[in-house]
């Protein structure tokens, strides 16, 4: 996966070319607004971006503007040092996917980073931990081997592997399964449980959110 | 117009338009003035005229007869050549000798001598003053009654009227300027204080907070006093400012200091595992300073007056699902386990969406630092309130009032920076809710509740939940 | 006025001796041709030369001017005041009434705002003229008793040398002409004496006639010595070849006649009756007055004979214009009339006070 990361600060950047590269993407750096407009104003081959807002020369929300003109897939995640609620609400109403205010820390970043490209990310391929899901074949994996489900399991699966470490609440689990049908309240209760002990043994746990629902999470 | 920019023009334009009326008025009657006396003057030619007539009036041949003077029709037309009319009329009312058949007058007879009425008529399309003189013929047996009418153009006694009116005019003219100067510099004098202020405000230090130091009439006065009452109350605020930056700055220079100290000491060492040893401690200040840095932009953002944006419909449910959506893994990393107890409809109230997850965020990282194992963020819906519960050990209620100070601590260790409690405090009053710390049970480890009441009624306690314990007394609230 | 006292002006108004009117008319040799109409009580040689004068310098108005009697003119003024654009006549008391009466349209030129007060009225009637009344002696009477050159004169030789001049005297019947009443009353406001001379002037049987056509042939033709109060200007002429008459301005007082001139207020033509006046006013339209008629000129800048400031001149305190005012009026009352009539019949025929009239 190749990152583009525009970030004035030069410890800062360093610090997280380096941190990034380690966990296993390319990344490539912008130091200054100029460059970074014109690269992302015109094709290129990122598959994300780690958008600073203050930067000399143009400002990160001119480039995510002139990026989002003509591609509105490649996922952005914003930093911002203002943590103002504006530029909040106007970067993610210009298309950016996340934002995350400085200071972070690494763990944060990169989980945001994970999450995002499993979310929006070009591959066919959705992982977490030994799970994973080919969506070109529409197969379930487990670990080496094939994971048969049923059709509503597959779909609570899904959804939660798209949502891995992340909370997803019940009512969205629900439509997910069931659609609109009429279902008693301990429905998904049952789901849960059946592709717990699916997953059971594996490096792949299905938590309980106490009062929300559950989430997908691998270490 | 009226001077809506400045208090000079408004007191001038208010003051010039009553004295410009009465002017008009003063004017209006001395024009009145003036023609009255003019026709009081000339009715005076009307009057000798007709007696010079009516003196002429004789009894002849069984008629009234009378032989007219010249001399009376002269002295009716001064300089200014007024057109002369006359008329003597019988006991009968037929006309005995005249040059225009000039009409009576409706007015009654006198009590005694002749009867004199003036008034002015409109005869053949001209504008005329006519005076009648009812007489009565002295003759040994007669006394037959006529009447004399004499009448002239206006000329002479309008020319009088304008030449009296246009020295009226020239005195009410200099008498106006007059005024009008007089007025001028009585509002300035009078403005004079107001010049002083002005000018004492403007040579100011704008730094200073000092009290103004003046003498000013009662009016200027009050607004002196209530100027001074509100330095004094930002002389309160400046100071809490400056002890805050004091404290902040003491609070950032500290950890900074211990950063600083550790590099040098880790650079003096060789040793790769006492470097990582040094990274670690070093890494966990630097994340608690910014944790610092980001509460203290909060606050001075919360205490700004100017940076309140309208509060709008907020549902208190969703906002608190997606904080623990937001929370839950790191509460997990820290080991604590993150809740929510909430129905499944909304919950409205006028509010700041970001804001409160704000103050959610804060409680939370306070709840997973001074809890215990187990956060819950609840909703009640009426009244509305959003709290957070753990099952830490909790809270004296002495020390609940001191929590919501800046940097005050209730443990002496610990990540925290103390300035959440403060910043959640600042979230309810611009929410206009109610900060209530509260015990969550009263057995075993009480735990703390801090809860956002909205639409504070008199009922302060939150509803009474299946698994929490009965209100215990002694509570604090925030004011 | 009530009809009556028009038939009675009818009666002692002067009555030329042609019936109509004479007219002559100039055509306008310039275009536009804008008509002028002026109706006058004047006679034709004496406005002959005014006319063409006028004609000369405004060539585009076509002027017609009517010449009537002075009863005629008033009359067909009250009938149309539409007609006529310029109104002249020397009935003095007849002119200020109509102007009284609202009938003029003001003048304002800067001929007429410098003519001299006492001879205009209201910037609506001017008086363009200065004819004094005379009296015309034969020379037999200054051969005979001495010069006669004042009023108190003639009645000290009446008195003297009545029996000699009985019925060779001769005067306006004041009843039967307005002219002749018009002078009676104006001299008998002048002076009580005037009565000792209607007094003198009756016991001396004179000849009382109501035009002065009349007077003149009297005395041409010598029937007549002394004629009393005449219209200088006619006298004038009348007597200028013959060498046995001549005429004398009183020098103790002087009655003078002043022709006057209005634009109606309903004049057709305006504009061309305002430029007529100011002509008359004006010192070219005075000087034909002064050299060709023998009117009199009344413009103060004009000197000379027939102007008003040499007949001043010559007789500082005599001359009595009658004046532009309200008493004219006065000579119009019917009653004043019957009253001065009465008290001149009574006087010339020397009757005991309280004789019925």
């Amino acid at each position: 996966m190749t990152l583009l990361l525009v970030e004035d600060d030069r410890l800062l950047a360093d610090t997280l070319v380096d941190a990034l590269g380690i966990g296993g993407y390319d990344v490539r750096l912008l130091g200054n607004g100029e460059d970074a407009y014109a690269y992302l104003s015109g094709e290129h081959d990122i598959h994300m971006v780690l958008l600073d807002l203050n930067l000399p020369g143009r400002s990160g929300l001119e480039i995510l503007e002139a990026l989002r003109r003509h591609d509105t897939q490649t996922p952005v995640l914003i930093l911002t040092a203002r943590g103002a609620v504006e530029d909040r609400v106007r970067g993610l109403d210009l298309g950016a996917d996340d934002y995350l205010a400085k200071p972070f820390s690494l763990e944060e970043l990169e989980a945001r980073v994970r999450a995002l490209l499993r979310r929006r990310g070009p591959s066919a391929l959705l992982l977490v931990g030994p799970l994973g899901f080919d969506s070109l074949a529409q197969r379930f994996s487990l670990g080496d081997e094939v994971l048969a489900l049923p059709p509503r399991e597959q779909r609570l699966l899904g959804c939660l592997m798209r949502h891995a470490g992340v909370p997803v609440d019940k009512a969205t689990l629900v439509q997910e399964a069931f659609g609109d049908e009429e279902v008693g309240d301990n429905a998904i209760e049952v789901y849960v449980h059946r592709l717990r002990k699916r997953l059971s043994g594996h490096d792949v746990s299905l938590r309980t959110v106490r009062g929300l629902g559950y989430l997908l999470e691998a270490p | 117009m009226i001077g809506r920019d400045s208090l000079h023009r408004r007191l001038l334009t208010w003051l010039l338009i009553p004295m410009l009326v009465v002017g008009s008025l003063v004017l209006w009657q001395a024009w009145l003035d003036a023609r009255h006396t003019a026709d009081r003057a000339f009715d005076r030619l009307l009057e000798a005229a007709s007696l010079a007539i009516a003196e002429q009036a004789q009894w002849q041949d069984d008629r009234l007869w009378l032989d007219l003077p010249p001399a009376a029709l002269e002295m009716l037309a001064t300089q200014h050549d007024e057109r002369v009319f006359y008329a003597v009329v019988d006991a009968r009312g037929r006309q005995v000798t005249g040059n225009a058949a000039l009409p009576g007058d409706p007015r009654p007879d006198s009590d005694d001598g002749d009867t004199l009425w003036y008034r002015n008529i409109d005869w053949n399309g001209l504008s005329l003053r006519q005076g009648i003189r009812r007489s009565r013929l002295e003759d040994w047996r007669v006394r037959e009654t006529f009447e004399v009418r004499v009448a002239h153009t206006r000329e002479g006694r309008d020319n009088l009227a304008w030449s009296l009116f246009r020295q009226s005019l020239a005195y009410l003219l200099a008498l106006a300027v007059l005024s009008l100067a007089a007025l001028v510099i009585a509002i300035r004098l009078a403005l004079a204080p107001l010049t002083r202020l002005r000018r004492q405000i403007r040579e100011r230090d704008p730094r200073t907070l000092a009290p103004l130091e003046l003498a000013l009439p009662r009016e200027l006065a009050e607004l002196r006093d209530t100027v001074n009452e509100l330095l004094v109350r930002m002389r309160r605020v400046k100071a809490n400012q400056e002890r805050f930056i004091g404290d902040a700055s003491h609070q950032l220079r500290t950890p900074m200091a211990g950063l600083s100290a550790r590099a040098e000491l880790a650079l003096r060492q060789s040793d790769p595992a006492a470097w990582h040893e040094a990274l670690v401690a070093m890494q966990a200040t630097s994340a608690r300073t910014s944790r610092l840095a980001i509460q203290l932009l909060s606050l001075t953002r919360l205490d700004n007056p100017e940076y309140q944006p309208d509060l709008v419909a907020t549902d208190l449910t969703a906002v608190a699902r997606e904080a623990v959506k937001e929370h839950w893994q790191r509460c997990q990393r820290q080991g604590v386990d993150l809740g929510l107890e909430a129905t499944k409809a909304p919950v409205w109230i006028n509010g700041l969406d970001w804001q409160l997850s704000e103050a959610l965020a804060n409680l939370i990282d306070n709840a997973c630092l001074y809890g215990g194992t187990q956060v819950t963020v609840r909703v009640t819906p009426s009244p509305p309130s959003l709290a957070v519960v753990d099952d830490g050990p909790g809270v004296t209620p002495d020390q609940r009032l001191l929590m919501l100070r800046p940097f005050h601590r209730g443990h002496q260790q610990g990540h925290g920076s103390g300035l959440g409690l403060a910043i959640v405090d600042g979230i309810a009053r611009s929410h206009h809710a109610r900060l209530v710390l509260d015990a969550a049970r009263h057995t075993g480890s009480p735990g703390l509740v801090v809860a956002l009441c909205f639409d504070g009624g008199t009922d302060a306690r939150p509803t009474p939940r299946p698994h929490a314990s009965p209100p215990p007394t002694g509570k604090e609230e925030t004011p | 006025m009530n009809w009556r006292s028009t038939f009675a002006l009818a009666l002692w108004l002067l009555a030329p001796p042609v019936a109509g009117y004479d007219e002559l008319i100039l055509e306008a040799e310039r275009k536009p041709a804008t008509p002028l109409v002026i109706h006058a009580a004047l006679d034709l040689p004496y406005a002959r030369p005014l006319l063409e004068g006028f004609h000369r310098r405004h060539p585009q108005y076509t002027i017609t001017f009517r010449n009537f009697s002075t009863l005629e003119v008033h009359e067909r003024f009250l009938t149309d005041p539409t007609k006529a654009d310029v109104m002249i006549s020397s009935a003095m008391p007849w002119q200020y009434l109509l102007v009284n009466d609202g009938h003029a349209q003001p003048v304002e030129t800067p001929t007429t705002e410098a003519w001299p007060t006492w001879a205009k009225w209201r910037q609506e009637l001017f008086a363009f003229s200065f004819e004094p009344i005379v009296m015309v002696v034969n020379q037999d009477i200054r051969r005979r008793f001495g010069p006669v050159t004042s009023h108190a004169e003639l009645l000290a030789l009446l008195r003297e040398h009545g029996q000699a001049l009985t019925g060779r005297i001769v005067t306006y019947d004041p009843a039967a002409s307005g002219a002749g009443y018009t002078y009676a009353i104006e001299e008998s406001r002048l002076s009580p004496r005037y009565w000792d001379l209607i007094a003198a002037l009756g016991r001396a049987d004179t000849q009382l006639v109501d035009t002065t056509g009349a007077m003149l042939d009297g005395l041409a033709d010598g029937r007549f010595l002394i004629g009393y109060n005449l219209l200088g200007s006619y006298a004038r002429e009348a007597i200028a070849d013959d060498p046995d008459l001549d005429w004398v301005i009183p020098d103790d007082y002087a009655l003078v006649i002043q022709r006057l001139a209005f634009v109606p207020r309903q004049a057709p033509h305006p504009g061309g009756a305002r430029r007529f006046i100011d002509y008359l006013l004006g010192t070219e339209g005075q000087r034909v007055l002064a050299d060709a008629g023998a009117l009199g000129a009344v413009h103060p800048e004009l000197d000379g004979p027939g102007t008003a400031t040499d007949m001043r001149r010559r007789y500082p305190d005599g001359l009595r214009p009658m004046p532009l005012s309200p008493g004219l009026l006065a000579t119009l009352d019917e009653l004043k009339r019957q009253a001065l009539l009465g008290r001149w019949q009574r006087e010339f025929l020397n009757q005991p006070v309280g004789t019925a009239p």
